[in-house]
């Protein structure tokens, strides 16, 4: 009887734990592997170690169609979190694989590639959570290891300020989930959030609206919903650029995972309160997060501000909160994580070649770096949701949902956002493909990790778009069994 | 399971790639490879008319599941409306490569295959029966012109293109809208086209409809006010690129207001129709006053675009069969003889090294057979008689005055377009080198045979279609009645 209640509560948590129990070993590993190999073998170790927690999510993933499992109350495997732990260990890959040749010669690799798996894991266990205590330690778990992984560059003042910024403003957020987590269990005497919308529903309390409200603030600071959103733009340009595509591609969209968990889906009865605060954080957040973009000099600090503009995006489906609209923000989770990590890694190696990350260094990039530029070219396209890139298709569902919900100005404000949002795009595309160089014409060798990230991302990217079929199936089953 | 239509876009593609790969190793093959290519589609699109039942449905349609749950599918067809402006795109993509393989020198490849791709999405324009299909292609022709006009433009290429996808884009999102509206008026909700063309719309939405559309499609026609995008892109474009541009491009424009306001929401439509009759009438008007004023010839030749995009517009919006069936006629028409004009202006500037109105002189006796065929061109866009564009603007005046008594002033268009057009005749053509005032040195020569036949090739289907314009009629109007009837 015991030993069957074990293996029936290990097999789902497969992936899960080992990842966890690999990233732990990375250490021990890379010392025993310079022994014997006589290089560093902790990256390789990690690629594998996130690629076998790929794999094994994709095979236990048929077992879960239709009948999500509880874990002890406190974790639920249903195709939602399978989703996400998808999505973040895709992420992961991409910044790994691409981080091969960036963290090279960095002396602390072990601990690099030590901190992003882990990282990774908590990310994946917020969206498991379905108890705020588990949340609560998940969303720690992620954001403790890119603290070290923001400052990885130890003797960089700008890398250190970066740091600085990123782990004031994610203390104060976890201070302030870690109070609304203690207001909620004061009014419902449960951290479960089954239990707390049972109990809400019944109950009207003035301290849930409080604690409502520090949850969105609590998570738009993770997600940089504007006006949460200030160390973001520092944070992307001054830690080493891999781990800002993880900042931006991963632990945001962990945020996400967390807000529909607890606000969406655990607190319906607030419902036309958290709506209309949606609608008002998604109109300011991709309205300004694209106005800033629009000024910016450096790439990195672009893609900040672009990515702020597409959280806004995402934000729409959650203000309609519509299956239709919940549909397509899960889809654009998705597409973003993909498209924002690929630019990151173009803007990885750019910067590793052309020592610069202004925007001026990508004039003519084009004959420099073609592969390079032609994949970042779809990438930005995605972004910018030009067809038949997958962008095109979550926006469509998300302004779809929002018309069908009755909030037309919001739509509205999304397609002038998302045409506006082309100019800056095509601005760094015609830098790339009409401008000239200042510099002599040189031949540079495109960074093979970096090229091989961004030709994968590429081809899913069109894929992605021309399945939507496929994967909108699939989201329609998520959201059922939510 | 494919047909006619798929395969023309898998032989696109396949052209692109290929053009472009061999490219990389030999430029002249690849500018084969793709003009060989072009050749063959216009093969094909001749086939689709020749083959098309002279009827009023949609032939060769496909119908592909895709995207069933936003009812997003691959649906594409040809009808009378559709097949000129297919045979249009296929026809000058054909003469534009034809044209670009001595005016293109620089990044051969990438040219080719950005032609192709081109052509991919103008084509797709005219044959999807979806929306977001529709919308799709509509998006992809963006791209490769942003990236044509702003690569091998002229020297204010950057600014244009910039300009170019800025108008257009924002112009297309706020018609995504507006077909979003339409997903969600239907039951159940799809964007197919014919499924949308048999659904009751209820009059407030109808109105909110037609004015999201009308952005998209009047920034690409473009109406007067809005179209401060055209003379740059169309100047600072290469030459045979203006070819597609006004050519095809404009026609995007034109064929919306048909396909989505006629046949989709026609009782608002019908129903704001002095509305746009007056948009015509002004984009018409302010086109030729304007051409009048330009030393540029190929910015003259950009605002008679205009003009005659004014033209269809009016067309369009008589509700009638005559001036309906005009209009498709005449956006043919214009992809001819504008086509002709703007490959023309290219072989002017490639071998007399400017543009400027005032500089060219006594073309006649430098360029003789380059001379003759502006005239020709130039007697074309008047709408001389026995040439096709008289035919199309008859009738569209024919239909205007039925619909529309006060619309009859129109009919003056065409003396500011002649006046024009016989003044720069006697300006470039005639005038002996002496008189010119400007100090200049420029060495006109005849430009190259292929360039010349190239643009003679245009002047085929103008006559032809002057003297029996019901070998193109035949096909038109059946499909512009059983669009009427359903008014």
């Amino acid at each position: 009887m015991q030993l069957e209640l074990l293996s029936l509560e290990l097999v789902p948590f497969l992936p899960i734990y080992t990842l966890a129990m690999f990233s732990i070993a990375t250490p021990a590993i890379n010392r025993i592997g310079i022994r014997i190999l006589k290089r560093e073998v902790s990256a390789g170790w990690c690629v594998f170690n996130l690629l076998f927690a790929f794999a094994m999510t994709i095979l236990v993933m048929p077992e879960y169609f239709g009948t999500p499992t509880l874990i002890g109350n406190v974790l639920k495997i249903d195709l939602f979190s399978l989703f996400f732990t998808l999505i973040f260990l895709l992420v992961a890959l991409f910044i790994s694989v691409a981080s091969l040749r960036y963290m090279h010669d960095n002396p602390n690799q072990e601990i690099y590639y030590t901190m992003l798996p882990l990282s990774t894991l908590g990310m994946i266990l917020v969206a498991f959570s379905v108890d705020l205590v588990i949340l609560y330690i998940a969303w720690e778990l992620m954001a403790i290891p890119t603290y070290v992984l923001v400052c990885i560059r130890k003797d960089d003042p700008l890398s250190n300020e970066a740091a600085m910024k990123y782990f004031i403003f994610g203390a104060i957020s976890s201070a302030i989930l870690m109070y609304a987590i203690s207001l909620i269990y004061g009014v419902a005497g449960t951290t479960r959030i089954l239990a707390i919308t049972e109990f809400l529903s019944t109950t009207v309390n003035p301290f849930a609206y409080i604690s409502l409200i520090m949850f969105v603030v609590g998570f738009g600071i993770k997600i940089a919903a504007v006006p949460f959103h200030i160390w973001a733009p520092d944070t992307y340009e001054g830690a080493p650029t891999p781990v800002s595509g993880l900042l931006a591609a991963g632990s945001k969209k962990a945020g996400f995972a967390a807000i529909i968990r607890v606000i969406i889906i655990g607190m319906p009865v607030l419902r036309v309160d958290w709506g209309f605060g949606f609608v008002i954080l998604a109109v300011v957040t991709m309205t300004y997060g694209n106005i800033a973009a629009l000024m910016q000099k450096s790439f990195t600090r672009l893609l900040a501000y672009s990515s702020i503009a597409q959280v806004g995006y995402i934000l729409i489906g959650f203000a309609t909160a519509t299956s239709l609209g919940i549909s397509g923000a899960l889809y654009h989770i998705l597409n973003h994580a993909i498209l924002k990590s690929a630019a990151f890694v173009a803007a990885t190696g750019v910067i590793m070649k052309l020592k610069s990350s202004e925007l001026e260094s990508f004039n003519g990039l084009s004959k420099q770096m073609p592969i390079t530029a032609f994949t970042l070219t779809i990438v930005l396209l995605g972004l910018a949701g030009i067809p038949p890139t997958n962008g095109f298709f979550s926006k469509l569902i998300l302004f779809t949902a929002a018309i069908d919900a009755g909030l037309i100005f919001l739509a509205v404000a999304g397609v002038l956002n998302s045409a506006f949002s082309l100019s800056y795009y095509a601005w760094i595309i015609k830098r790339m493909y009409i401008d000239e160089s200042k510099d002599e014409f040189s031949e540079i060798t495109e960074p093979l990790s970096c090229v091989f990230v961004l030709i994968t991302a590429s081809i899913l990217i069109v894929t992605i778009g021309l399945f939507s079929a496929t994967i909108l199936d699939f989201i329609a089953a998520i959201i059922q069994t939510l | 399971m494919i047909g006619i239509i798929s395969w023309m876009f898998i032989i696109i593609l396949i052209g692109a790639v290929l053009s472009y790969g061999v490219g990389k190793r030999n430029e002249l093959i690849g500018k084969s490879i793709a003009t060989g290519f072009t050749i063959v589609l216009f093969v094909l699109s001749i086939y689709l008319w020749i083959s098309a039942p002279i009827g009023d449905d949609f032939f060769f349609l496909e119908n592909i599941t895709w995207i069933p749950s936003i009812g997003i599918n691959y649906i594409v067809g040809v009808d009378g409306i559709s097949l000129p402006l297919v045979l249009a795109t296929t026809f000058l993509t054909m003469l534009a490569a034809l044209g670009s393989c001595t005016m293109i020198s620089e990044r051969v490849p990438q040219y080719f295959g950005l032609l192709l791709i081109l052509e991919l999405g103008l084509l797709g324009v005219f044959v999807s029966l979806n929306l977001i299909l529709f919308f799709i292609f509509w998006e992809i022709v963006l791209i490769p012109m942003f990236l044509l006009i702003g690569i091998w433009g002229g020297p204010n290429r950057k600014y244009a293109a910039m300009k170019f996808i800025i108008f257009t884009a924002v112009g297309s999102v706020l018609m995504l809208i507006g077909f979003i509206f339409l997903f969600i008026a239907a039951t159940p909700h799809t964007f197919d086209f014919l499924i949308l063309a048999d659904t009751e719309i209820a009059r407030p939405l109808q109105l909110i409809i037609m004015v999201t559309t009308f952005c998209g499609f009047a920034v690409k026609l473009p109406v007067a006010g809005l179209h401060t995008w055209l003379p740059d892109a169309h100047v600072e474009a290469p030459a045979p690129i203006s070819v597609l541009l006004a050519g095809v491009l404009l026609k995007m424009g034109g064929y919306g207001f048909i396909r989505i306001n006629l046949s989709l929401f026609p009782e608002i439509s019908l129903e704001f129709a002095p509305f746009f009759i007056g948009l015509a009438l002004l984009t018409i008007f302010y086109g030729a006053a304007v051409a009048l004023t330009q030393r540029d010839l190929k910015r003259m030749i950009a605002l008679t675009s205009i003009n005659h995009m004014g033209f269809v517009l009016l067309g369009t919006f008589t509700g009638n069969l005559v001036g309906l069936s005009g209009a498709v006629f005449q956006m043919w028409n214009h992809a001819c003889a504008v086509g002709l004009l703007f490959l023309l202006s290219g072989v002017i500037q490639h071998n007399a090294g400017t543009r400027d109105i005032d500089k060219l002189s006594d073309m006649l006796r430098k360029m003789p057979g380059t001379s003759a065929l502006f005239v020709f061109g130039a007697l074309a866009a008047m709408g001389l008689p026995f040439l096709s564009s008289f035919v199309s603007e008859f009738m569209i005046f024919v239909g205007a005055i039925n619909a529309f008594p006060f619309a009859a002033i129109v009919v003056l268009a065409p003396g500011i377009v002649a006046a024009y057009f016989i003044w720069t005749i006697d300006r470039i053509i005639l005038r002996p080198k002496e008189k010119v005032q400007i100090e200049q040195d420029y060495e006109a020569h005849e430009g190259k045979l292929i360039e010349l036949i190239a643009v003679a090739i245009f002047a085929i289907p103008i006559v032809l279609l002057g003297i029996f314009p019901a070998l193109m009629l035949q096909t038109i109007v059946p499909s512009c009645q059983r669009l009427l009837q359903n008014i």
